[in-house]
């Protein structure tokens, strides 16, 4: 990685920054290319935006635990 | 049978029947199929009949629950990993594609401007049957890290050491599941 971030390497920084620190490095070159590239500009709003509603999907009911499952499962308790 | 155990066995099957829904979702939007969910709902009742006399209703049962089958969805990602290392990481496909040789965005893959308030939290069921969905495309291993990172909040180099990874593979893995999660969505939400 030179001065100017390639959109693969400033995309890869956007997603490692959550997890780590970015080095004061990165971190200008990241804000540089940024200020220039519309595209990793949206790319970073957007993963912000999908990471920030993400956590909500566990608490929303994705599928129905189906009844004669839950039925087969009672009786295999009883039988333990 | 004493009446020990069948009390016991009564007790599980009211937790069964006041828990198991929830369970069961909580397995589902971690494993993606709907068999594994229901035989790890079942293998966290089997455990929590075995161990309910040491249960102490000092803590809450959902919580203990949910301790049991948590263990069992790590059980069940450590025996998946192992078989992709068997298979060899090959299937860790890096984030190439997405990009031309100098590392600018292919055309057919730059970002589109999304017509939405970035702050609004969505609260549409048809945003999350399409996040559910776009999530479920991800190959198997990308899906057991992003949910681990995600849902889980575990620390990245948990992740790593709980799936034997290396921290370099981790990045590729997130990194590639982020870029199809953000095409799927504009896909499938924003241009639908």
């Amino acid at each position: 990685m030179g001065l100017m971030l390639s959109c693969k390497d400033a995309s890869e920084l956007i997603v490692k920054r959550d997890a780590e620190e970015l080095k004061f490095y990165d971190r200008m070159r990241l804000m540089m290319h940024l200020s220039m590239c519309k595209f990793c500009a949206l790319f970073e709003k957007q993963n912000a935006f999908i990471d920030s509603n993400i956590k909500a999907l566990d608490n929303t009911v994705v599928k129905e635990f189906q009844p004669e499952s839950k039925e087969k499962i009672l009786e295999s308790l009883k039988n333990e | 049978m004493s009446d020990q155990t069948k009390t016991d066995s009564e007790r599980v099957s009211e937790l069964f029947k006041s828990h198991a829904d929830y369970l069961f979702n909580y397995a589902i939007t971690r494993v993606n199929d709907q068999h594994i969910a229901e035989d790890l709902v079942q293998d966290t009742f089997v455990a929590a009949l075995r161990n309910i006399k040491n249960f102490e209703s000092r803590s809450k049962e959902s919580t203990w629950l949910t301790a049991i089958l948590k263990n069992k969805i790590i059980d069940h990602y450590r025996k998946k990993v192992r078989q992709y290392h068997k298979e060899s990481l090959d299937d860790l496909r890096s984030v190439e594609d997405y990009f031309d040789k100098n590392g600018k965005w292919n055309k057919t893959d730059q970002p589109q401007k999304w017509h939405i308030n970035y702050n609004e939290t969505i609260e549409q069921k048809e945003f999350y049957d399409i996040l559910n969905n776009c999530l479920n495309r991800l190959n198997e291993l990308q899906r057991i890290a992003f949910t681990m990172k995600h849902f889980d909040d575990i620390k990245s180099e948990d992740i790593c050491k709980e799936l034997e990874i290396t921290s370099s593979n981790y990045w590729v893995i997130i990194h590639r599941a982020k870029l199809q999660l953000r095409k799927c969505m504009e896909a499938k939400w924003v241009n639908s």
